[in-house]
C-alpha cells in the first residue's frame, strides 16, 4: 500500500488534469483549478522544507564540529536574520539592506563570472576541427557581431546575416528540439499516469 | 471538447497508444537504441576516479521535480542510481550536490539503492549527498567549491542548468576532470557542448534511464515516442509542401 | 609564427584581466557607437502602443538580482511606456527575488510619478509553484493571490475589481531568465496577448514562438533593453553599456581566431594540437 497509494494519487491527478485540459466540463474545470491551487500550497510547504533541511544539515555540522563548521554558523545565522526581518515586513530597513546591498551585488558579481568563464571555455575549445565545428564557429561570430553595435559599424550586413541565422537554421533546430522534448514529456506523462514509471517514488520499482 | 484542442487530443491519444503498444511489443522483442557516448563514458569517468583516488562529483541542477523540467531531474536521478552502482562496485568516492529540497531525499535514496544493488551497502555515506542551496549562484558556488577543493576526477551534470552550467563545466576543466553533461533546454546546451567532454542532448537525457537499465517497459516507451516523432515529421513535411503550394487545408485541420 | 602559437595558449588569468579592462574602459569613456532598433523591439513598442488608458496588464518579474544587468533596462523601459500610455499594472512574481525587484521597479516608476497604489498599480507578490501556480493564477488571480505583497486583501484593491481571469487583462508581459513556454501554455489558450523580455541565451529558443504568433513581441538581453531605451527616447544604463558589450564581443572573437590559428599551425607542423575537447592547458 505504501507504494500503491502514491501511484494511484499521481495517476488520478494526472488523468484529471489531462481531462480538464481537453474537455469543457464544469466539474472538471472546478476540480482542475482546485488541484492547481493545492499545488501552490504544496510548493509553499516545499519552501519551508528547504529551510528545515538546511537548518538540520548545518546544525548537525555545527554540533559535531565537522569540516568547515564555522561556515555553517554563518549560513544559519544569515538565514535566520533574513527570515525574521522578512517576516516583520519586506519594507524594513534590515531586509532592504540584505536584499539591495548584499544579495543583489553578490548575485550580479557571480553572474558576471559567466562572461569570464565563457571566454576561457570558448578560447580553449572552439576549434574548426570539422565542418560542423566550423559552421558553429562562423555562425557564432556572425551572430555576436550582428548583436553588438560595433558589428554594424564594421559591416552593415552583419545584423542582416545574424537575423537570417536566427530565423532559419536556428529556428529549424530549436523547433526540432522543442517537438522532441514535447513528445518525450507526453510519453513520460503517460507512463506516470498509468503507473508504469514510478521513478518519482525514489529508487527502483 | 475545448475549442482548438481536438487535434492535440488526437495527438495525445496517438502518442499514448504508440507508447503502450510499443511497451507490449518490447516485452517479447526488445527494441535497440543507438549507442549514447555520454552514458558509455560514465564507466570511464568512474574508472578515472578510482585510479586517481579522487571523487566523482554528480549534480542534477536547479530544476524542481514538480516543475516543467521535472522529467530532466528524474532522468538525472536514474543516471545517478546507475552511477552510484558503478561507484560502489569500483570502491570509488562520489559527492552529490543537490539544489532543491524535494530532490534531496530522492537522490539519497537512489545512491543508497545503488550501493545496495552493488552489495556494498555498508560503504554508503549519507553525508556524500549534500543539499547546497536552492538559490542559483549559491548552489553554483557550492558545486564549484566542491569540484575545486576535492579536485574531482570527473564531473557529471545531468538534469537542468541555467547560467551556472558554464561555471560548473569550466571549474571542472580547470581541475582536469572528465565532464559529462546532459540537459534538454537549448539555452545552455551550446555552452555544455563546448566545455564538456561528452554531452547528452535533448532526448538522449530522457532516454538515459531506459538505455542504462535495458528495461523493456522503458525501451518500449522510447520506441513509441519515436513513432510519434515520425508522425510529427510527416505532418511538418507534408504541411510545408501544401502551404507552399497554396493549400492551407492541413494547417486548418491541425488547428481544430 | 611563435607569436601566434603563444597567442593560442595565453594563460586564462591574462584573458580575464584583458576582458575586465576592455569592459571597464568604455563604461568610463563611452565611444558612442550607434544603436539601431530592430524589428523585434519595434513590434513590442507597437503592441504596447495599441493599449488604451485604463487597460490592465499583468507584469511578471521572473528574474534574480544576478540578471538585473540584462533585464532591468527592459523592465524599466516597458514600465515607463505603460505609464506613458496610462495603463494600469498588476505585478505578479513566481520567483521570490522577483517580488522584491517588482516592488522596487513599480514604486520607483509608478509611485515616483504620483500614481496611486491600489488604483493605478498593485503588486500581488510571490506565488510559489512554478507553472502550476501560473496556471492557477491566470485562471483565477484573486483566488490564487488573496493578499497582495503588503498583506492587503487583493479583492479590496480598486484595480482588481472585476478581475476574474486572464481574459480581463489586455496583455501579459514577463521578464525572465528561465521560462521557455510556460506562459504560452497557460495564458495562450485564454487569448491573452503575451510579450516577453528574456536574457540573451533564451532568445534563440523563443524565436519559434514569435514566428508562430504565440508571442506578440520579444526583447532579447541588454541589447533589447538598449533598443527600447532608444525607441522611448530615454537612453539609460543599457544604451551606455553597449559600447562595453561591443568591445567584449570583439575580444572574444579575436581570441577565438588566435586559438584557431595556433591550432592549425600546430596541426600543420605535426605537433599535438592543444585545445578542443579535453584540454587542460592554459
Amino acid at each position: 500500500m505504501r507504494r500503491e497509494l502514491p501511484v494511484l494519487i499521481a495517476g488520478l491527478s494526472g488523468a484529471l488534469m489531462v481531462a480538464e485540459y481537453f474537455f469543457n466540463v464544469g466539474i472538471l474545470k472546478t476540480w482542475g483549478l482546485e488541484m492547481q491551487n493545492w499545488g501552490v500550497i504544496i510548493a509553499a510547504f516545499a519552501l519551508g522544507l528547504a529551510a528545515v533541511s538546511l537548518i538540520r544539515i548545518h546544525s548537525r555540522k555545527m554540533i559535531e564540529r565537522r569540516g568547515e563548521w564555522y561556515n555553517s554558523v554563518l549560513l544559519v545565522g544569515g538565514m535566520l536574520v533574513t527570515a525574521v526581518s522578512g517576516i516583520i515586513g519586506p519594507d524594513t530597513a534590515m531586509f532592504r539592506f540584505i536584499f539591495e546591498d548584499m544579495i543583489t551585488p553578490l548575485g550580479s558579481a557571480f553572474y558576471s563570472m559567466v562572461a569570464y568563464y565563457l571566454l576561457s571555455a570558448a578560447y580553449r575549445t572552439f576549434r574548426a576541427r570539422s565542418f560542423e565545428a566550423t559552421a558553429l564557429l562562423l555562425s557564432g561570430i556572425i551572430v555576436m557581431l550582428g548583436s553588438a553595435p560595433i558589428g554594424e559599424v564594421i559591416w552593415s550586413k552583419f545584423p542582416v546575416l545574424a537575423d537570417w541565422i536566427m530565423q532559419f537554421p536556428n529556428l529549424a533546430g530549436s523547433r526540432g528540439v522543442l517537438v522532441g522534448a514535447a513528445v518525450g514529456t507526453v510519453g513520460i506523462g503517460v507512463r506516470i499516469i498509468l503507473g508504469i514509471d514510478r521513478s518519482y517514488l525514489g529508487g527502483s520499482e | 471538447m475545448e475549442a482548438g484542442r481536438v487535434t492535440s487530443f488526437i495527438a495525445f491519444l496517438f502518442i499514448a497508444a504508440a507508447v503502450l503498444y510499443s511497451i507490449r511489443v518490447a516485452k517479447t522483442r526488445m527494441p535497440s537504441i543507438r549507442k549514447i557516448a555520454g552514458l558509455d563514458a560514465i564507466e570511464e569517468a568512474v574508472g578515472r576516479a578510482t585510479e586517481t583516488g579522487k571523487p566523482l562529483f554528480y549534480t542534477t541542477g536547479t530544476a524542481d521535480i514538480t516543475g516543467s523540467y521535472g522529467a530532466n531531474i528524474f532522468a538525472g536521478l536514474e543516471i545517478l542510481g546507475h552511477t552510484s552502482r558503478i561507484v560502489a562496485r569500483n570502491n570509488a568516492d562520489m559527492i552529490v550536490g543537490i539544489s532543491l529540497p524535494n530532490v534531496y531525499p530522492l537522490a539519497l535514496q537512489m545512491v543508497e539503492q545503488g550501493y545496495l544493488y552493488a552489495g556494498k551497502r555498508e560503504y554508503f555515506k549519507p553525508d556524500s549527498i549534500q543539499f547546497l542551496s536552492s538559490t542559483q549562484f549559491a548552489y553554483a558556488s557550492g558545486c564549484m567549491g566542491i569540484i575545486q577543493r576535492e579536485q574531482a576526477a570527473a564531473t557529471l551534470m545531468m538534469g537542468h542548468f541555467m547560467a551556472e552550467a558554464i561555471l560548473l563545466a569550466e571549474a571542472s576543466a580547470q581541475v582536469g576532470a572528465i565532464s559529462i553533461a546532459g540537459m534538454t533546454s537549448m539555452a545552455q546546451l551550446p555552452f555544455l557542448i563546448a566545455a564538456c567532454d561528452y554531452t547528452l542532448i535533448g532526448d538522449e537525457l530522457l532516454v538515459a534511464g531506459a538505455y542504462l537499465a535495458q528495461d523493456p517497459v522503458k525501451m518500449g516507451s522510447i520506441a513509441g515516442q519515436d513513432w510519434a516523432k515520425l508522425l510529427g515529421f510527416i505532418l511538418i513535411a507534408v504541411g510545408s509542401v501544401m502551404v507552399t503550394a497554396g493549400s492551407a487545408w492541413l494547417k486548418d485541420l491541425l488547428s481544430l | 609564427m611563435k607569436a601566434l602559437l603563444w597567442l593560442g595558449n595565453v594563460d586564462r588569468r591574462i584573458l580575464y584581466l584583458l576582458m575586465g579592462f576592455v569592459l571597464l574602459v568604455p563604461l568610463v569613456k563611452p565611444m558612442g557607437l550607434p544603436i539601431s532598433v530592430s524589428e523585434y523591439t519595434e513590434n513590442v513598442y507597437n503592441e504596447i502602443e495599441k493599449l488604451s488608458p485604463g487597460d490592465r496588464v499583468f507584469l511578471d518579474f521572473n528574474y534574480t538580482p544576478g540578471s538585473i544587468a540584462e533585464l532591468q533596462a527592459q523592465a524599466d523601459s516597458i514600465t515607463k511606456h505603460l505609464l506613458r500610455k496610462g495603463v494600469k499594472v498588476i505585478a505578479i512574481c513566481f520567483s521570490p527575488e522577483g517580488a522584491m525587484i517588482a516592488d522596487d521597479t513599480l514604486n520607483r516608476i509608478y509611485g515616483g510619478a504620483g500614481k496611486v497604489y491600489g488604483e493605478d498599480y498593485c503588486h500581488l507578490g510571490y506565488l510559489a509553484g512554478g507553472e502550476t501556480a501560473q496556471g492557477a493564477f491566470i485562471r483565477d488571480p484573486l483566488k490564487a493571490c488573496p493578499q497582495d505583497f503588503y498583506g492587503t486583501p487583493s479583492s479590496s484593491l480598486p484595480i482588481c475589481k472585476g478581475l476574474s481571469n486572464g481574459k480581463d487583462v489586455q496583455a501579459l508581459i514577463y521578464f525572465t531568465t528561465g521560462y521557455t513556454a510556460e506562459w504560452i501554455r497557460q495564458a495562450g489558450p485564454l487569448g491573452v496577448p503575451i510579450i516577453a523580455g528574456v536574457i540573451t541565451v533564451l532568445g534563440p529558443a523563443q524565436e519559434a514562438f514569435v514566428q508562430s504568433g504565440q508571442l506578440k513581441g520579444l526583447l532579447v538581453g541588454m541589447r533589447g533593453g538598449a533598443e527600447y531605451e532608444i525607441i522611448m527616447d530615454e537612453p539609460g544604463s543599457a544604451a551606455a553599456a553597449m559600447d562595453a558589450q561591443s568591445l567584449g564581443h570583439l575580444l572574444f572573437i579575436l581570441f577565438i581566431i588566435f586559438g584557431n590559428a595556433s591550432y592549425f599551425i600546430q596541426k600543420k607542423y605535426g605537433k599535438k594540437p592543444v585545445g578542443g575537447g579535453r584540454s587542460h592547458e592554459y
